[in-house]
C-alpha cells in the first residue's frame, strides 16, 4: 500500500477543499447542483471526521474495550463507574474552578484592553497597540506553557523575586505543592489579555454607531455611564461568543495541564479531559474514556445553552 | 473581468489538483521502484542513539548508529534503515507505540522499557525473540547462540515475560548513583557516608550550610527510592515472602526477586496493609529523608541546580556522565557513590543490608508486528544481530556515552566505570511500579507524590495504597490470568511459614 505524501495529506486536500469552496461560493446564483456538489468533499470529510469518530464515541461508551483487544458490551456500566468515581468527580471540581476563573479572566481582562485601545486619541496609535498585543499570538502555546513551568520552578523567576524582596519563607514547588498548584495552573497566562478576544471586543467598540455615543456625550453621560448603557450591550455579541468559547475551552482543555503538572500532585490540579485521555491512552480502557467524553459534552451543550439563554444579543439590545 | 477571475479559479484548483495528484503518483512510482527491485525499508526507534540526537542536550549529534546502518546497507543492498524520532509526553510509557500499533504503522523496532510491552503480548502486537536467541549471530565469528554475545546473560534472561518469552534485546545497562560535588564535600567537611545514619548527617551538614543537599525528582522517590528502602527493610524477611523460586537461570540475576504472582500473593497476605509496620516505616523513612531534597521535586531541571552549585549532589543515572564530561559548567571535582545501608540506628526492621541495585537494562529493543505484515522480520532481525556486533556495539554506545555496553568485547568509557561496578550488588527485591498494572502505576506515583509535598498525612496515605494494591494491583491480575495460590498455600505450609505476616 502506498504511502499518501504528507504535503498531500496536511496541505494539498485543505487547498482543494478551500478552493472547491470558493468556487461553489463564486456559483451559488447559477445552480445549486453544481454548489451541492462543490460542498460535497467538504461535507463527506466532516461526517468522516467530526461527526463519525463522535457518534463512535458514544457507541464505544457501550463496551469494555482495551485498545487493540476485544470490546465487549456492558450496557451502562461505564456511566455507573462514573457515579463512582471519585478521581472524576475531584477532577470535575478542578475544572469548575478553572472554568469561573478562566471564563472570568478572558472575558474581562481583553474587554479592558480593547477598551483602553479604543479611547486612544489617534487611530494611529489605536494600531499600534493591536499590534502589539496581537504579535504574541504567533508564538505556540506549548511554548508559553513551558516558559510558565521555568518560572514556578523552584530556581525560577517566582521565587527568585520573593527572595530578592525579603520573601524567601515564600518560596516553594509551586507547581508539586498541593496547596499552590491549582492556582499557579489558573495563573498560566498572566494578565489575560490575549490578542483573539481583544480583537473580537475592539470590532464590537468599532461598530457601535457613532450616533449613539454623540448622543451619550451630548446628554452628559460618564465615562461608566457609557461603558455600561452603550458599550457592554452594543457587544454583548461578542460576549456571548466569547463567553461559550471559554467555557468550551475550559471544559476539553488540558494543554497546560499535560505539561505542567499531569493532573498532579495527587490528583489536585486533575481535569476531565485529561482524565479521559489518561483512561483511554495510559490505562487503555477506551470504552471508559468515551463515556468521560460523552459526559462532557453534554456539560458544554447545557453550558452553552445556558450562555446563550441568558446572554442577549445585540439585536435583541437594539430591536 | 468575471470571465478572467473564472479562469483563474479554474486554473488555480487544477493546479492544485495537478501538484496533489501527481504527487500521489510519484509517490506510488517510487514505492513500485522499491517493490520492483526488492528494496526493503525497516524502520527503527532507537531511543537515545537515534542519529542527529543530542543526549542530555549536550555535546554533539550522534551519528554512530547511522554509520552502523550505512555500513549494514553496504552488507545488504536490498536494505534501507530508517530511524524515526518520537514525541514524548513523559506519561505512561508505550502510549504512542500502541497508537501506531493500532494503525499498523508502527516502526519495526522499538526502544521501549520491556515492562510496557508484556501487558499487550495477547494481542500479537509484538514479535517474541526466543526462537532467534539461539540461533547464532552471524556477525560474531565462532557466535553459537545469540544469547552468549551478551555480557550479563542473567540481566538479558530476567526480561522475559510472564508468559517466559524474551520480547526484547537488552542492549545495554543502566544503573543510578548519588553524583557529588567533592570539593562543596571538602568546604562543608563532609565525606561519602558509610550508612545511612551517616548519610542523614552530611544532609543536614550540607543544609545547614546552605545547600540543597540532594537532588530527587518524584519519579525518582517512587520508583528508585522505594525499591531500596523496600529491599532494606523486607530483606531480612524474604524467606518469608519470596515463596517461588524461578528457572536457575532466572535465579542467577533475580534471586529473591518477587515476581507479580508473588508479589499479588504477598499483597493478599498483608504485607502491604495499611497497618504493617515494616511498609509504614518504609514511607516514614523516606518522608524523613524528604527534608533534604529540593522544595520543587517536579522539577526536570535538576542540573542545572546542580552545575550552579546550589544543590550538593543529585541522585541520577550514569547518562549523566555524559553532561559532567561535556559541561562547561563543571568546574569542580566530581565522584559518584551508592546509596548506603540503612542499620538498626535508622530503623528497626532494618539490618545493614548491602543496598540492591535498580538499575538493569537501559536500550531494550523490541520488534513489532509490523515487521510480519511488511515481510521484514528476518531483516529487522538480522539488524540488530548487526548492531550487537562488538565493535559496531561499542562504537554506538560509546560514542554516547550514556550506558554500559551488555555486548561481550564493546568496551565502556572509563568515567562509567563507578556505575558498572554498583550493577555488580545483588538485584532488588521487587520493582514495584512495573510489577503491577499501569493503572495502579500511575495511583501509587500521583499518590507518593502527594504524600511527600504534604498533601494526604501518612494515616491516609496508607489506606490510598493499600485500597489500590488490592483493586488495581492484585485483583487486576488474579482476574488478568485466574491465578489462584493453592501452589503457594501448599508450599507455606510445607516451610511452616505462617500465611500473615508478623507484626
Amino acid at each position: 500500500m502506498s504511502q499518501i505524501p504528507f504535503w498531500t495529506r496536511f496541505l494539498g486536500v485543505p487547498l482543494v477543499l478551500l478552493l472547491s469552496g470558493a468556487f461553489a461560493l463564486s456559483r451559488v446564483k447559477r445552480g445549486t447542483l453544481k454548489l451541492y456538489l462543490a460542498l460535497l468533499p467538504t461535507v463527506f470529510l466532516l461526517l468522516c471526521f467530526n461527526y463519525y469518530p463522535a457518534v463512535k464515541a458514544f457507541h464505544t461508551a457501550l463496551y469494555r474495550y482495551d485498545i487493540g483487544g476485544e470490546a465487549t458490551y456492558i450496557g451502562l456500566s461505564n456511566f455507573k463507574d462514573i457515579l463512582a468515581d471519585r478521581i472524576l468527580h475531584k477532577s470535575f471540581a478542578n475544572m469548575i474552578k478553572l472554568a469561573l476563573f478562566a471564563c472570568a479572566v478572558s472575558l474581562v481582562m481583553p474587554l479592558i484592553g480593547a477598551e483602553l485601545i479604543f479611547h486612544l486619541k489617534t487611530e494611529r496609535m489605536r494600531y499600534f497597540f493591536r499590534v502589539l498585543f496581537v504579535v504574541p499570538m504567533v508564538v505556540p502555546g506549548i511554548a508559553v506553557t513551558l516558559i510558565w513551568g521555568n518560572l514556578y520552578s523552584d530556581s525560577g523567576l517566582v521565587n527568585r523575586l520573593l527572595s530578592a524582596i525579603g520573601l524567601s519563607d515564600w518560596t516553594r514547588g509551586w507547581l508539586s505543592d498541593p496547596k499552590t498548584a491549582l492556582v499557579a495552573v489558573m495563573f498560566v497566562g498572566f494578565p489575560f489579555v490575549s490578542g483573539f478576544p481583544l480583537l473580537i471586543y475592539y470590532a464590537g467598540l468599532s461598530n457601535i454607531p457613532e450616533s449613539l455615543l454623540d448622543a451619550a456625550k451630548i446628554d452628559g453621560a460618564s465615562a461608566w455611564a457609557t461603558f455600561r448603557n452603550i458599550h457592554l450591550p452594543m457587544i454583548s455579541g461578542q460576549f456571548r461568543v466569547l463567553a461559550v468559547l471559554a467555557i468550551i475551552g475550559a471544559a476539553q482543555g488540558f494543554e497546560s495541564i499535560l505539561i505542567l503538572t499531569r493532573g498532579g500532585p495527587g490528583y489536585t490540579t486533575m481535569v476531565p479531559g485529561y482524565y479521559m485521555y489518561e483512561n483511554a491512552f495510559s490505562f487503555k480502557k477506551m470504552g471508559y474514556a468515551c463515556a468521560i467524553g460523552l459526559l462532557l459534552f453534554l456539560i458544554m451543550l447545557a453550558g452553552t445553552r445556558f450562555t446563550l439563554r441568558f446572554i442577549r444579543s445585540t439585536e435583541e439590545f437594539t430591536e | 473581468m468575471n470571465g478572467k477571475l473564472s479562469l483563474l479559479r479554474v486554473g488555480a484548483v487544477a493546479i492544485l489538483l495537478a501538484l496533489v495528484v501527481g504527487g500521489e503518483l510519484v509517490q506510488r512510482a517510487k514505492t513500485e521502484r522499491a517493490e520492483e527491485t526488492g528494496v526493503k525499508v525497516i524502520s527503527a526507534v532507537v531511543g537515545e542513539y537515534r542519529p542527529g540526537h543530542v543526549p542530555q542536550s549536550i555535546g554533539k549529534p550522534l551519528r554512530a548508529m547511522r554509520d552502523v546502518a550505512d555500513a549494514y546497507e553496504r552488507l545488504h543492498p536490498d536494505v534501507r534503515v530508517r530511524f524515526r524520532s518520537v514525541a514524548y509526553t513523559d506519561t505512561v510509557e508505550g502510549e504512542w507505540i500502541r497508537t501506531q500499533l493500532l494503525g499498523d504503522t508502527a516502526p519495526e523496532i522499538v526502544a521501549i522499557n520491556v515492562e510496557a510491552v508484556w501487558p499487550d503480548v495477547d494481542k500479537g502486537w509484538w514479535v517474541s525473540l526466543e526462537p532467534f536467541m539461539i540461533e547464532p549471530n552471524p556477525y560474531v565469528p565462532g557466535n553459537r547462540q545469540w544469547w552468549d554475545q551478551f555480557a550479563n546473560l542473567p540481566l538479558t534472561r530476567a526480561k522475559r515475560g510472564p508468559d517466559r518469552q524474551l520480547y526484547c534485546v537488552a542492549y545495554d545497562m543502566v544503573e543510578t548513583g548519588i553524583i557529588y560535588n567533592a570539593d562543596i564535600f571538602r568546604e562543608v567537611g563532609v565525606k561519602v557516608p558509610a550508612d545511612w545514619e551517616e548519610f542523614l548527617e552530611m544532609q543536614r551538614k550540607l543544609k545547614d550550610a546552605g545547600y540543597i543537599p540532594l537532588l530527587v525528582h518524584f519519579q525518582q522517590a517512587a520508583d528508585w527510592a522505594q525499591d531500596i528502602i523496600l529491599d532494606q527493610l523486607y530483606y531480612p524477611i524474604l524467606e518469608d515472602i519470596d515463596i517461588e523460586k524461578g528457572t536457575p537461570e532466572e535465579e542467577e540475576y533475580l534471586a529473591g526477586y518477587l515476581f507479580p504472582k508473588e508479589l499479588c500473593y504477598d499483597i493478599k497476605r498483608g504485607y502491604f496493609d495499611a497497618d504493617y509496620p515494616r511498609w509504614r516505616e518504609v514511607w516514614r523513612l523516606m518522608l524523613d529523608w524528604r527534608r533534604y531534597w529540593q522544595k520543587d521535586i517536579a522539577v526536570a531541571d535538576r542540573n542545572r541546580l546542580f552545575l550552579t552549585k546550589t544543590a550538593a549532589m543529585m541522585w541520577e543515572g550514569s547518562w549523566s556522565v555524559r553532561r559532567m564530561l561535556n559541561d562547561p559548567l563543571v568546574d569542580f571535582d566530581w565522584g559518584v557513590f551508592y546509596l548506603p545501608p540503612m542499620t538498626k540506628a535508622t530503623s528497626r526492621f532494618a539490618e545493614r543490608v548491602d543496598p540492591a541495585v535498580i538499575g538493569g537494562a537501559a536500550m531494550q529493543l523490541s520488534v513489532t508486528r509490523t515487521a510480519i505484515s511488511r515481510g521484514t522480520l528476518d531483516t529487522a532481525i538480522d539488524f540488530l544481530r548487526f548492531i550487537c556486533e562488538p565493535r559496531n556495539a561499542e562504537k554506538i554506545i560509546g560514542e554516547a556515552g550514556l550506558f554500559i555496553p551488555n555486548i561481550k568485547g564493546a568496551k565502556l568509557i572509563p568515567q562509567l566505570a563507578p556505575f558498572e561496578d554498583i550493577l555488580e550488588k545483588r538485584y532488588c527485591t521487587v520493582k514495584m511500579l512495573y510489577s503491577l498494572s499501569q493503572e495502579f502505576t500511575d495511583r501509587h506515583t500521583r499518590m507518593i507524590t502527594l504524600f511527600l509535598n504534604g498533601g494526604i498525612s501518612l494515616d491516609e496515605f496508607m489506606v490510598e495504597m493499600e485500597n489500590y494494591f488490592h483493586t488495581l494491583g492484585a485483583d487486576y491480575y488474579i482476574n488478568k490470568y485466574g491465578w489462584d495460590f493453592r501452589d503457594y498455600d501448599a508450599i507455606l505450609a510445607s516451610h511452616g511459614i505462617p500465611y500473615k505476616p508478623q507484626r
